[in-house]
């Protein structure tokens, strides 16, 4: 039984995320000669125990850790192929436990292994209470693992009524469900887009000088992710034209319909907005700070209107973002960028009153 | 109460419905047709999802014309309804209660008809076809619209549910004096059966069948 369940949960884990853990080991020993190897972890393990901040993230990066096994094993458990390991709740309780308790061993076997040493570095230094700290640490996250674990093997489902119950939301506007779609079913798509474009603009305009200042390689860059906010909006209306149809049937007037899309992508546009205020005014100048926003939050509203104008294939779309950003950059060129947005906001006003309640779905 | 002119669609060239003029009166209507004939596509017409070219009026509200007015008038449940699997019940619903503005306590009443407060709580992707589609019928007798587009309102519900529904029908036609148009392949009740009149739809236009027809 054992093996079968090593097999099924701790072996898959470590296959499923080797190259996770081999970026670890290269970022963890790689980075130094070997001979090097020693020093440079006893030094790590020193600032840890001296620097109460650092151990904090340390050990907030462990239970990251924790999470991710947690979620991998409740995901594995969710799985028709996995439905026979929920004969394990017949077992005894302790039995049931001590087993749980082993697998969420396995499954920290890196962390419990870095662990070790720091607390073997602590007692050496004597900062017993660092070393009592971490040990009770990795007990705790590792039996509220094997608990979790046990529940679920023992009561499927009953996660959503111990952990997911709340009050009802008094109000569920509209906005709301796609940023929640967004945050929930998309986070990888949408987490690398904004980190692309936030990353570039603070890296690119952080050193912009009154002698040196040209915006438009940061602008090419920015529109690049203007661009990539394409996939974003391509994904929430294939949601709408699945999922959220019976919006489209609802007594909502298209002036409330456009705000909600207007909120949506003003929200969407938080992390650059956040970006450039922090830029404003030294290296970046207000008017530019607008231009930048004003281009995205049009484009982003252009794009929304034009996916009501046809059914696009996602072929066809990508072509129609990628002229809506030469275009963009060409003006950018020329300088007419807030021009250019004001024409972007009215035709996408217009679009979109125009076609909304005629588009053809393509789901 | 219905009226439809000059309705026309078609996809890709082919046309799928033909409906020169149809009026109805208030009142409970049953729509049967063989697979494909376009009964889907005629009532996702009615509930304003799809483009055509004509009218359609509820009330002398057009949908082309006045669309709000027109959707204020009528509410839709889709055959095999899908929602966002991050949604809970109670999200869907506080969503439609805002827009549909129904009377006091008619949520709770349609929450307790269909026996559905217990899971109201979890999330779409935790709920069963049968249990989705108790959802989307709740959220389509939300507020009073006077017509209500169901379309295979059968499929999926258990025998209680069914009959639970059918009384609801028959409450809404009695108290709030609401339409329904519905498609179905299975066969209704005999109780709702007396009250409904049968449209046929063929040869991409609607008939009228006579009741004892189709009860044979």
């Amino acid at each position: 039984m054992g093996s079968i369940v090593n097999k099924t949960l701790v072996e898959s884990f470590y296959r499923q995320n080797a190259g996770f853990f081999v970026l670890l080991f290269v970022l963890f020993f790689g980075v130094v000669a070997p001979s090097e190897q020693l020093a440079y972890h006893y030094t790590l393990i020193l600032g840890m125990l001296e620097t109460p901040l650092f151990l904090g993230i340390v050990l907030f990066a462990w239970l990251l850790y924790g999470l991710k096994t947690s979620r991998f094993l409740f995901a594995t458990l969710d799985e028709p192929e996995a439905n026979f390991l929920f004969k394990l709740g017949v077992m005894s309780p302790g039995r049931l436990f001590r087993l749980c308790m082993r697998i969420q061993g396995l499954l920290f076997l890196p962390v419990w292994a870095y662990s070790f040493a720091v607390m073997g570095v602590a007692i050496y230094r004597h900062t017993y209470r660092e070393a009592l700290l971490v040990a009770l640490y990795m007990a705790v996250i590792n039996t509220a693992g094997a608990v979790g674990l046990r529940m679920r093997l023992l009561f499927p489902g009953r996660r959503w009524v111990l952990f997911m119950r709340r009050r009802p939301r008094r109000r569920v506007p509209y906005w709301s469900i796609l940023i929640r779609y967004l945050l929930k079913e998309e986070k990888a798509l949408v987490g690398g887009i904004k980190v692309f474009s936030c990353t570039t603009l603070y890296l690119l305009l952080r050193d912009q000088g009154p002698d040196d200042y040209d915006l438009r390689m940061p602008f090419l860059f920015y529109s690049l992710s203007l661009f990539g906010h394409g996939a974003i909006l391509y994904r929430c209306r294939q949601l709408e034209n699945t999922r959220l149809l019976f919006y489209r049937a609802l007594s909502v007037s298209q002036a409330a319909r456009f705000g909600q899309y207007a909120l949506f992508y003003l929200l969407l546009l938080l992390p650059e907005m956040f970006v450039l205020g922090w830029l404003t005014p030294h290296p970046i100048r207000v008017t530019d700070t607008i231009a930048f926003l004003l281009s995205g939050y049009s484009v982003l509203l252009l794009m929304n209107s034009i996916l009501y104008t046809a059914p696009f294939t996602n072929r066809v779309f990508l072509r129609l973002c990628l002229l809506i950003f030469g275009i963009l950059y060409c003006c950018v060129l020329g300088n007419y960028l807030i021009v250019l947005s004001e024409v972007f906001l009215v035709t996408a006003t217009f679009l979109f009153f125009r076609r909304y309640a005629r588009y053809e779905m393509w789901a | 109460m219905l009226e439809l002119y000059q309705v026309q669609k078609s996809y890709g060239g082919q046309k799928i419905l033909d409906i020169p003029n149809l009026q109805l009166s208030a009142g409970i209507y049953w729509l049967q047709g063989a697979n494909g004939s376009g009964k889907t596509t005629l009532l996702r017409l009615l509930a304003g999802l799809l483009p055509f070219k004509g009218d359609v009026r509820v009330n002398n509200h057009s949908l082309r014309q006045t669309p709000v007015a027109y959707r204020r008038m009528i509410s839709w449940a889709d055959a095999e309804p899908l929602y966002p699997g991050f949604l809970s019940g109670d999200d869907l619903i506080s969503f439609y209660r805002k827009i549909q503005q129904p009377p006091p306590g008619q949520v709770d009443e349609l929450i307790g008809h269909f026996g559905i407060k217990s899971w109201l709580h979890s999330r779409a992707e935790t709920l069963s076809s049968g249990m989705t589609k108790k959802l989307s019928l709740v959220l389509a007798f939300i507020g009073q619209p006077s017509l209500i587009l169901l379309d295979e309102p059968l499929i999926t519900l258990d025998h209680d549910s069914t009959e639970r529904l059918i009384g609801l029908i028959a409450d809404y036609q009695r108290l709030y004096d609401t339409s329904f148009f519905f498609s179905s392949h299975q066969a209704i009740p005999d109780v709702l059966r007396q009250k409904t009149q049968f449209l046929e739809l063929k040869e991409l236009s609607i008939q009228m069948v006579n009741r004892e027809v189709w009860a044979l």
